[in-house]
C-alpha cells in the first residue's frame, strides 16, 4: 500500500542562482541602481503594501572622478528602516604618480527583512569631491508572514 | 507501522555549480564572450522561440591597454541590459597611467543581478557605452533556457 500521508522529500539543487531565478519567475523581484557625486541616497527600495521585503544583494562601486586627487572618507551605508547595518568606507587613489583601480565592495548582510512601507537603501553619508559611486540593490518579496523558503 | 504523518525534508544538492551543470547536462546551458577596444555590444545572447531565458553569470575585466599617455583615462562604463533596459553599471577609471606612473590594476566586475528572466526573442547582453583610448574591456555572460513557463527550478 503506498505511503499516502508522507509529504515526499523533494530534491533541491542549487543555490542563489537557483533561489533569485525561482523569485523572478513568480515575480517577486525588485531592485533600484543610483549613481551620485555627493552625499545623498544611492538606491532605495520601499516594501509594498502586504509584503516582506528581504534583501538579495546589495553593492556599489568607488571610482575617482579623475580631479587628480586622493579620493577618501567614501562613506556608503547599508540601512534596514532607517538602521544602519553596515558601513563601507573606501578611499580611492589618483595623483601625479600614478592613480588606483576603482573598488568594488559587496555587502554582506543580505537576507535582512523590512515590513510593508519600511525601507532597505544604501545612503551615500560621505563623498570626497574626487569620487563618485555607483550603487546597486536587489530585493524579493513576499506575502507578509510568508516563509522565503518554499 | 511507517510514519504516515511526518513530513520529509528537502534534500538540498550542490549550489550554484550544481545548479548550472545540470542546466548543461540538460542542454538548456548558452555562453558568449567578447572583447572590446572600443564602445558597442560586448556580448549579447537572444532567447529563442519559445523559450525563457534567465541570466546566471555576467562579468567584464576592464584592463590598460598599454598605451603610454600622460593623461588621465575618461570613465569607462559597461552595462547589463536585459530587455534592453539597464539593470546594472560597472564603472572603472585609471589615472595618470603615463611613462613614470606605476599604473593600476585591471578590474574584475562581476554583476550581482543575476536571475532575471526575457520572454523569446528578447535579449540580454553587456554593452560597452564608454571607453577611453586607454583601456580595453572583455565580457562575458552565461544563461540558460527553459521551455516558456516552464518554473526554472522544476
Amino acid at each position: 500500500m503506498p505511503d499516502i500521508f508522507t509529504t515526499r522529500a523533494t530534491t533541491v539543487i542549487g543555490g542563489d542562482i537557483a533561489f533569485l531565478s525561482k523569485k523572478e519567475f513568480d515575480g517577486k523581484i525588485v531592485t533600484d541602481e543610483g549613481f551620485l557625486g555627493a552625499t545623498g541616497t544611492l538606491c532605495t527600495l520601499t516594501a509594498n503594501t502586504g509584503k516582506d521585503m528581504y534583501l538579495a544583494r546589495a553593492k556599489i562601486i568607488v571610482h575617482n572622478n579623475l580631479v587628480n586627487q586622493v579620493a577618501f572618507n567614501n562613506v556608503i551605508q547599508l540601512q534596514q528602516n532607517a538602521v544602519v547595518l553596515e558601513t563601507a568606507e573606501i578611499s580611492v587613489g589618483s595623483g601625479t604618480v600614478g592613480g588606483s583601480s576603482a573598488v568594488v565592495y559587496e555587502f554582506k548582510n543580505i537576507g535582512q527583512k523590512v515590513l510593508a512601507s519600511q525601507v532597505i537603501r544604501l545612503e551615500c553619508t560621505g563623498l570626497s569631491a574626487n569620487a563618485d559611486v555607483v550603487g546597486f540593490i536587489k530585493c524579493f518579496e513576499e506575502d507578509t508572514g510568508e516563509s522565503p523558503t518554499p | 507501522m511507517p510514519d504516515l504523518f511526518t513530513a520529509v525534508p528537502p534534500k538540498i544538492i550542490g549550489g550554484d555549480v550544481a545548479y548550472l551543470a545540470k542546466k548543461e547536462f540538460d542542454g538548456k546551458l548558452r555562453t558568449d564572450e567578447g572583447f572590446l577596444s572600443a564602445t558597442g555590444d560586448l556580448a549579447t545572447l537572444t532567447a529563442n522561440t519559445g523559450k525563457d531565458m534567465y541570466l546566471a553569470r555576467a562579468k567584464c575585466v576592464f584592463h590598460t591597454n598599454g598605451s603610454s599617455s600622460a593623461t588621465n583615462a575618461a570613465n569607462d562604463r559597461v552595462e547589463l541590459l536585459i530587455n534592453a533596459v539597464i539593470v546594472e553599471t560597472a564603472k572603472y577609471t585609471q589615472s595618470n597611467i603615463g611613462n613614470n606612473s606605476p599604473g593600476v590594476m585591471a578590474l574584475e566586475y562581476e554583476f550581482k543581478n543575476v536571475g532575471h528572466k526575457v520572454a523569446a526573442s528578447q535579449v540580454i547582453k553587456l554593452e560597452v557605452v564608454s571607453l577611453d583610448s586607454e583601456t580595453d574591456v572583455e565580457g562575458f555572460i552565461e544563461v540558460w533556457e527553459e521551455d516558456t513557463g516552464v518554473d526554472p527550478s522544476a
